[in-house]
C-alpha cells in the first residue's frame, strides 16, 4: 500500500445533466508516469481537478499519498505541482514576480527559491524575458512559466493537463527528460496529452477515458493486446478503443 | 461603408455585453437576447407613460374649472418645467451615456484588444466605429424611453405634441452622439497606456495613473454646462450662448419648436447631425491612428532577481497573506480597469472643486457649501471603499485558478483582501478628508468629530463590500471585467448607503446644524456612530468568511 501515490476510487461528477465523470477507479503507483489519454470532453481535466481538490466529487474517494482530498485538501495541494490545461496566470506580474508568489504560497525558503528559479529561467532558455510582464508573453512562454510554477516546490505527485502544448521542440524534449529524471527519483507523474507518440514515449502506463469513464488501461503492450491490434501504434489501438477509427468518410466530404 | 456589416457587428457587439456572465438557466439566456432590451425599452416606455397620463390628470385637476389662482399658478408652473424638461434632455443624453461609457466601456481589458476578432476580420475602422456607437447607444436606450414615455401623455395632453416628437427624435439621435464620444475617448486612452507602458518602466505605471486623471477630468471639463457657458458668455455676451456650443444644437433646435421658428429648426436638426458625422470622423481617426492592436512587451525593472521576506510580514500577515497582498497591489496599478478605479477620489475631488466653482461663477448659488467637507469625504468613504472591496475576489479573473490550485486557506485570503482594501481605503478617506478640511478651514473640533465618523464609514463599507464581494464575484474577462454581478452591485450599494447614511448621520447633521443655525452635534453620537460601524463590519465580516469558505470549496467559473 506504501507504493500507492495515488488512488481513485468510484470517482463521479456530472455538470447539470452531463455525467463527466462515471465512476471510475484507478491507482498510480510511486515514481510511476501514468498517462491519461482520451477525446475532447472525455473528462481527463474534471478527474485531475478533482485530483486537486478544485472540483469536488459527487461520488467516491481520493487519496494521495496516503491523504484524503476530501479531509485534508491544503495538505493535498502542498504535495502536487499542477499544470492546467490552459494556464490562467496573473498576467499582469512579470514572469520573476509570478514564480516568486508562488514560491511564497508553497514557502521556499528566499535563498533556495533564487537558485532553482535562476536554473529553470536558463534551462527553459526564459532568460532575458523574466523582467517583462506576463501579458506580453507568446503561448509558450507562458506554458514555460506554468511547468516551473508546478516543479518549484520540488512537489511529490505531478498532475500536468497537456502540459506540453506550445512548447518548442527543445523545451518539450527537456521537460519530458525531466519528468522521467523526476520518475526516477520516486515523484509519481499523471499526465494527460492529445499527443499519442508523447505517450507512447514517456509513459509506463496508460488510461484511456471515454465519455467520462475509463474504457482501457494498463501497459502499452496490455492495450495492444485488449484490442487485437498486436504490432500497431497507440494511435491505432486508441482509435479502435474509443470507436473513433473509420474517419475516410468524414474526410471524403470534407474534402469535397 | 457596408451597413449589412455594421449592423452584425452591432449585433455582436450587443450579445457580448449581454452575455457577459456564464448561467445556464433557460431564463438567463432569454434575458441575453440583444432583443430583450428592446422588450425592456418597450416595458419602460408603456409603464412611464402611464405615470405620465396619471401625472396628466394630476396637473388637469389643478387648472380645473373652479380652481383657485394658487392651483392655476402650479399649473402653469408644471406646464413651463415640463417644457424646459423636454428641452434639456438631448443635452443630458450625451452626457448620461458618456458617464456610463466612463465606468462601464472603457475597461474592456488590454490583453483581449489585441485578439479582438475585428483586428484580423476585413472590417473598416470606420464601420467598427459605427457598430460600437450604435451598440452603446442601444445598450443605453433605456432611460431615453423612461422619458419618452413619461412625456407622451403630458406633452399632447397640454399642446407640446410637436415638442414631444422633436424632443423623442433629438434624444434617440444624441444616444448615437454619446456613443460616439465614448469611442474618441475609448482610443485616447488606449493611446494614454500603451504610449506610456511602451516607453517607461516602474515610473510609467504612476505616470499612466495621473495621465488617465487628466485624460478624464479634461472630458468632464468640456462637457460641464456651467464652465460651457461661462466660457461662452466671456466670448459672445449672454445672447445665445448655447448657438455656439455643438453639443447644445440639439436642445436648440427642440427649443426652436416651441417659440415656432422651424428655420431654425431645421439649421439646428443638421447642425447636431454635421456635429455628430464629425464626432464619428474623429473617433474613426484617432481609432486608426492609435488603436494598438498588437500585445507589447514591457520590462518592469532590469535589477537583478533578490528575493527578500516581506515587510508586510511586520504587520501581522502570513507569508501567503503577503504574498496576495502584494499581488494586488501590482494588480490594481498595473491593470488598466483596476487603475480608473484608484483615480475615483481623484475625480471625486475634481468634481466636487470644481461644480463648486463653476456653479458659483456662474451664479446659481452655492447650496453645495452646507455639506462642503463631509459631502465629498462621505462619497469616498462609502462608495469608493464599497468599490475596492467588492471588487478584490472578482479582480482574480479567470487566474483565480492558481489560488484554487495552490495550499492556500479561504481564511488567509479573506485576510489578504481585507487587509488592502482597508488600505486604499483608509489613505483615500483621510487624504480626501485632509484636502476638504484645509480648504473648509475645519476646525481640529470639527477634523476630529469627522475623522471618527469616517474612518468607521470606511472600515464597514470595506466590510460590507468584502461580504457582497465574496459571495456574488464575476470572474469574467470579456466583454469587459465587472468583478461582481451588477444586481447585487446594485444591492450592495444600497445597503451600503443605508449603513453609511445610519452612520455618518452625526457629522451631516453637524455640518448642516453649524451652517444653519450655528447649533453643535449632541457628542453622544458619534460614539453611537462607531458602535453602529462595528456591528456592521462584526456582521459584514462573519458573512464575508462563510462566502469565501464557499467560493473557495468548488472552481465554478
Amino acid at each position: 500500500m506504501d507504493q500507492v501515490a495515488l488512488q481513485a476510487s468510484s470517482l463521479s461528477k456530472s455538470f447539470g445533466s452531463t455525467r463527466a465523470v462515471n465512476n471510475i477507479d484507478f491507482t498510480m503507483k510511486k515514481g510511476e508516469i501514468l498517462g491519461l489519454l482520451g477525446p475532447n470532453g472525455s473528462g481527463k481535466s474534471t478527474t485531475m481537478k478533482m485530483i486537486l481538490a478544485i472540483l469536488k466529487p459527487d461520488t467516491g474517494t481520493i487519496t494521495v499519498e496516503g491523504i484524503d482530498v476530501a479531509r485534508d485538501p491544503i495538505g493535498v495541494k502542498r504535495i502536487i505541482g499542477y499544470v492546467p490545461e490552459t494556464p490562467q496566470i496573473y498576467e499582469f506580474l512579470t514572469g520573476l514576480e509570478y514564480l516568486d508568489f508562488i514560491s511564497d504560497m508553497y514557502g521556499i525558503p528566499t535563498g533556495e527559491r533564487r537558485e532553482r528559479i535562476g536554473q529553470f529561467l536558463d534551462g527553459l532558455q526564459l532568460r532575458g524575458h523574466e523582467n517583462e510582464l506576463i501579458s506580453g508573453y507568446s503561448q509558450g512562454m507562458k506554458q514555460k512559466v506554468a511547468i516551473i510554477s508546478a516543479l518549484l516546490h520540488r512537489p511529490r505527485v505531478l498532475v500536468l493537463d497537456e502540459a506540453l502544448n506550445g512548447l518548442d521542440p527543445r523545451s518539450a524534449k527537456l521537460v519530458k527528460d525531466l519528468l522521467r529524471s523526476l520518475a526516477g527519483e520516486g515523484v509519481s507523474v499523471l499526465f494527460s496529452t492529445h499527443v499519442l507518440e508523447i505517450a507512447e514515449a514517456l509513459c509506463d502506463d496508460v488510461a484511456i477515458m471515454y465519455q467520462g469513464s475509463i474504457v482501457a488501461n494498463g501497459t502499452i503492450a496490455d492495450l495492444r493486446q485488449k484490442a487485437g491490434l498486436p504490432g500497431s501504434t497507440l494511435e491505432e489501438v486508441f482509435l479502435k478503443i474509443t470507436g473513433t477509427g473509420d474517419l475516410g468518410d468524414v474526410v471524403k466530404e470534407l474534402s469535397r | 461603408m457596408n451597413f449589412r456589416k455594421i449592423l452584425a457587428i452591432t449585433i455582436a457587439l450587443s450579445k457580448s455585453q449581454l452575455r457577459a456572465s456564464r448561467t445556464n438557466s433557460a431564463a438567463a439566456s432569454f434575458f441575453r437576447r440583444p432583443s430583450i432590451i428592446l422588450i425592456l425599452d418597450a416595458v419602460a416606455f408603456a409603464v412611464s407613460a402611464g405615470l405620465g397620463y396619471v401625472a396628466l390628470v394630476l396637473i388637469g385637476t389643478l387648472a380645473a374649472p373652479g380652481a383657485t389662482s394658487g392651483s392655476i399658478q402650479l399649473h402653469t408652473l408644471a406646464v413651463n418645467a415640463l417644457r424646459e424638461v423636454m428641452v434639456f434632455i438631448p443635452v443630458f443624453v450625451p452626457g448620461m451615456v458618456l458617464v456610463a461609457g466612463l465606468l462601464f466601456e472603457l475597461n474592456v481589458s488590454s490583453k483581449f484588444s489585441a485578439s479582438d476578432t475585428v483586428n484580423w476580420l476585413p472590417i473598416t475602422q470606420a464601420e467598427y466605429v459605427m457598430a460600437s456607437s450604435l451598440s452603446i447607444a442601444y445598450n443605453y436606450s433605456t432611460p431615453v424611453a423612461i422619458v419618452i414615455g413619461a412625456t407622451l401623455f403630458p406633452s399632447f395632453g397640454l399642446g407640446l405634441g410637436w415638442l414631444w416628437a422633436g424632443m423623442t427624435i433629438a434624444s434617440v439621435f444624441t444616444l448615437f452622439t454619446g456613443g460616439a464620444l465614448v469611442e474618441i475617448l475609448r482610443a485616447t486612452m488606449n493611446r494614454v497606456s500603451s504610449m506610456v507602458m511602451k516607453r517607461a518602466r516602474r515610473g510609467a505605471i504612476f505616470f499612466r495613473l495621473v495621465l488617465m486623471a487628466i485624460v478624464i477630468l479634461i472630458f468632464e471639463t468640456v462637457f460641464n454646462p456651467n464652465l460651457l457657458i461661462i466660457v461662452v458668455n466671456g466670448l459672445s455676451g449672454t445672447f445665445s450662448v448655447f448657438a455656439l456650443v455643438p453639443i447644445f444644437w440639439g436642445a436648440v433646435a427642440v427649443q426652436a419648436i416651441t417659440t415656432d421658428q422651424p428655420l431654425r429648426v431645421l439649421v439646428f436638426s443638421a447642425g447636431t447631425v454635421g456635429f455628430t458625422a464629425c464626432l464619428v470622423w474623429i473617433a474613426t481617426k484617432v481609432r486608426s491612428r492609435y488603436w494598438s492592436p498588437v500585445a507589447f512587451s514591457v520590462s518592469v525593472t532590469s535589477a537583478e532577481y533578490a528575493p527578500r521576506s516581506s515587510s508586510l510580514l511586520r504587520v501581522g500577515l502570513t507569508t501567503a497573506e503577503a504574498a496576495i497582498v502584494r499581488k494586488d497591489l501590482k494588480g490594481i496599478t498595473r491593470r488598466r480597469e483596476l487603475n480608473q478605479m484608484l483615480i475615483i477620489p481623484v475625480i471625486f475631488t475634481a468634481i466636487f472643486l470644481f461644480e463648486e466653482f463653476t456653479s458659483s461663477q456662474n451664479g446659481a448659488g452655492s447650496a453645495g457649501q452646507v455639506f462642503f467637507t463631509g459631502l465629498p469625504v462621505f462619497f469616498v468613504a462609502s462608495f469608493f471603499s464599497l468599490l475596492i472591496s467588492s471588487s478584490s475576489f472578482g479582480q482574480e479573473s479567470r487566474s483565480v485558478m492558481v489560488l484554487y490550485s495552490l495550499p492556500v486557506t479561504p481564511g488567509e485570503i479573506l485576510r489578504a483582501k481585507a487587509f488592502m482594501a482597508l488600505l486604499f481605503s483608509l489613505t483615500a478617506t483621510l487624504a480626501i478628508l485632509a484636502v476638504f478640511s484645509v480648504i473648509d478651514r475645519s476646525s481640529l473640533a470639527a477634523l476630529g468629530e469627522n475623522l471618527v465618523v469616517f474612518v468607521s464609514v470606511a472600515v464597514e463599507e470595506v466590510f460590507i463590500g468584502l461580504a457582497f464581494g465574496a459571495r456574488f464575484p464575476d470572474f469574467q474577462e470579456k466583454p469587459r471585467p465587472r468583478f461582481m454581478d451588477p444586481i447585487w452591485l446594485l444591492v450592495m450599494t444600497a445597503v451600503g448607503m443605508i449603513a453609511a447614511v445610519a452612520t455618518a448621520l452625526p457629522a451631516l447633521y453637524g455640518d448642516l446644524a453649524s451652517t444653519v443655525s450655528g447649533a453643535t452635534t449632541p457628542l453622544y453620537l458619534y460614539p453611537a456612530a462607531v458602535l453602529v460601524a462595528a456591528v456592521v463590519s462584526v456582521v459584514s465580516y462573519r458573512f464575508a468568511r462563510t462566502s469565501v469558505k464557499s467560493l473557495m470549496a468548488e472552481y465554478g467559473v
